[in-house]
């Protein structure tokens, strides 16, 4: 038997290392006619505010070579309407849920945070956005600032037992920088990376082709600058690092374990093919097999 | 909704640059609604790598008819498909036209627009309902119908040469003066000018319109919050959309009443 178990903590162990990026699989209840959602090793929610947001006028999104520039503008639910309407069918999932966050200032995280605690239901635990492009203010304000991350991250460690990943952005000069503020703040796992920011214009009409001007890329297109960046934030900590940009294949999962990743989150592959998560973790063993692998775990960090 | 492994079964052009592709999908044509559209996977690279919509044209037992239009690299793809090639499809998404039997159905379509405009068309000929349909293109090329106003077809040209010339805003309001005392409901489809021109108008003069429309898609339905339009929304967040300012096409649409829209009138 191949095992592509991953332990994140001692309370926290994934059935596979494929789990869905924040804002690409929705609230997970989306897509459950097309893809038994419990087969993934964890699902990552939309961010969730502690407002409702409405987002960026239109276009919010442009198609680049393998790749989409988006700026959604974290439009959500907002935490009361998300903790009603979302979590119970989400604490009720066979499969790790991670509640993503974030907010304008420290005060807001915090909020949004204790609102879910107060609902005091079952689910894996949070994955913090301190890192969204398409914000004026907070997201990547947070994330490009290794002693805000620090205290962002010890204020929130105090307000939950919970596992708790704090989600990089890689517009940084040194992601590792800011990785290890996210470990000393007491994070129990770091995931990257968020968008790259990046722009499109019509080269007839001038227009930019995301209203926003700026704007953030993802998909394979962004997958050397996301494996790179993982293979930097490995070095520079001892907590798990998850994985996240441009995956489409096992083969990929397996180039981000050997940077160093303990599991991965694929985001923009699911507008393509919802299930893919389900198909790329059942395709692992097979590979596994093929390199001469008994589990995903031996691989980690094994890159010459 | 399914994720189904169609077959095409015939794909030719059938004027000017537009072509009908005609697929095996079984589990989609058997819920298909006129106003529903699918969510095509072109190509098993990861370029192009969004699915492209098309509205469905049409369904006759397992198979489902498309009417598309060659833009760019997704479209170039579906032109060299021929019978036998497999093709993933999304479906069937959105929803549909809402039609009220108590009134005299007139569906204008133009160019591509056609599609879904086809479809209805298509299903009101099957229940046997008398309707108007009111197609409009730049000039005869475009066309692939014929000009039968005795049937409740009107054609119309910009530069005239075939039917009634003039836009299909125009075609429309001939269809209306000839049938004022109908209670009518209008369904249109077309190019994102016909459609301000088809809004705005009854919205004015307080027609009961729907339109199908339009907008960038990354997945067709509801994950990705990337095919906002704006809208009037009266009701709280528990919506696809979210918020209260902006409706979501893939899920809200692509059919809108004309009303709920913000068109440039107002
Ligand atoms: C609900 C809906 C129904 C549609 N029905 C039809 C139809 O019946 N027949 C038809 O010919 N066309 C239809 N379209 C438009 C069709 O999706 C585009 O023409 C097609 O995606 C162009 O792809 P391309 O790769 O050839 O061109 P590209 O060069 O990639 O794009 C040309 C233009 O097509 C549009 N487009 C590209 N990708 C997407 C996407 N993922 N989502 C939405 N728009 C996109 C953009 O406006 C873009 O600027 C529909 C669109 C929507 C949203
Ligand atoms: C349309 C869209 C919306 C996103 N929304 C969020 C979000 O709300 N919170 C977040 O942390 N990341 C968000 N992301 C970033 C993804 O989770 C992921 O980090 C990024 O897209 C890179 O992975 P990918 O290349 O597999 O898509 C979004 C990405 C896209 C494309
Ligand atoms: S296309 Fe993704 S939400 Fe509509």
């Amino acid at each position: 038997m191949i095992d592509v178990t991953v332990k994140l903590s001692d309370q926290l162990i994934l059935k596979n290392p494929v789990l869905t990026a924040s804002g690409t699989f929705g609230y997970g209840d989306e897509g459950r006619d097309l893809v038994d959602v419990n087969q993934l090793g964890g699902i990552v929610t939309k961010s969730i505010t502690l407002h409702p947001r409405e987002g960026h006028p239109p276009p919010r999104i442009a198609e680049t070579a393998a790749g989409m520039l988006n700026a959604i503008g974290l439009a959500n639910v907002g935490v009361e309407h998300f903790c009603r309407e979302k979590l119970p069918y989400l604490a009720g999932l066979e499969t790790a849920v991670f509640v993503s966050i974030a907010g304008s200032t420290m005060d807001e995280y915090v909020e949004v945070l204790s609102t879910i605690e107060q609902a005091n239901l079952g689910f894996a635990g949070y994955e913090i956005n301190i890192s969204c492009p398409n914000v004026k203010k907070g997201g990547m304000e947070f994330g490009v600032d290794a002693n805000m991350t620090r205290e962002l991250t010890q204020r929130l460690r105090e307000a939950t037992d919970r596992f708790m990943m704090i989600k990089l952005s890689p517009n940084v000069t040194d992601i590792g920088l800011i990785a290890r503020a996210a470990e000393q703040g007491g994070a129990d796992a770091v995931s990257a990376i968020n968008t790259v920011v990046g722009m499109d214009i019509d080269p007839v009409t001038g227009n930019f082709k995301v209203s926003t001007g700026l704007c953030g890329l993802s998909g394979p297109a962004i997958r050397p600058v996301a494996l790179a960046a993982v293979y930097r934030v490995a070095q520079a900590v001892s907590i798990p690092v998850i994985g996240v940009g441009g995956i489409s294949a096992a083969e990929d999962v397996v180039r981000f374990v050997r940077a160093g990743a303990h599991a991965v989150q694929i985001g923009t592959l699911n507008y393509r093919d919802p299930g893919i998560g389900v198909k790329i973790s059942a395709r692992l063993p097979e590979l596994l097999r093929k390199i001469g692998a008994g589990s995903l775990g031996e691989l980690r960090g094994l890159v010459n | 909704m399914y994720i189904e492994d169609a077959i095409v079964s015939e794909n030719k052009a059938i004027a000017e640059g537009i072509y009908r592709l005609d697929l095996s999908a079984p589990r989609i044509a058997a819920t298909a609604q006129p106003g529903q559209f699918v969510n095509i996977l072109v190509h098993d690279d990861l370029i192009p790598l969004l699915r492209r919509p098309m509205s469905v044209a049409g369904v006759n037992g397992d198979n489902l008819a498309l009417i598309y239009k060659i833009f760019g690299a997704g479209t170039t793809i579906m032109e060299s498909w021929a019978s036998g090639q497999r093709v993933n499809l999304l479906g069937p998404l959105g929803h549909g036209w809402e039609y009220d039997s108590e009134r005299l159905p007139i569906l204008v379509g133009g160019g591509v627009g056609l599609a879904p405009i086809n479809f209805l068309h298509e299903y009101l000929l099957g229940i046997s309902k008398e309707h108007w349909l009111v197609i409009g293109a730049r000039s005869k090329k475009e066309h692939f119908l014929a000009h039968d106003p005795a049937n409740g077809i009107l054609l119309t040209t910009d530069d005239g040469s075939a039917g009634f010339h003039g836009t299909a805003l125009d075609g429309l309001q001939s269809v209306l003066r000839e049938n004022k005392n109908a209670p009518h409901q209008i369904f249109a489809c077309g190019p994102p000018a016909m459609l301000e021109a088809i809004g705005t108008y009854t919205v004015k003069a307080a027609l009961p319109c729907q339109l199908a429309v339009e907008e960038m898609m990354g997945c067709g339905f509801g994950i990705c919050q990337g095919c906002s339009i704006e809208a009037k929304v009266d009701a709280d967040n528990d919506q696809p959309s979210y918020g209260k300012r902006f409706k979501l096409v893939c899920m809200d649409g692509p059919v809108f009443h004309a009303d709920q829209l913000v068109l440039n009138h107002d």
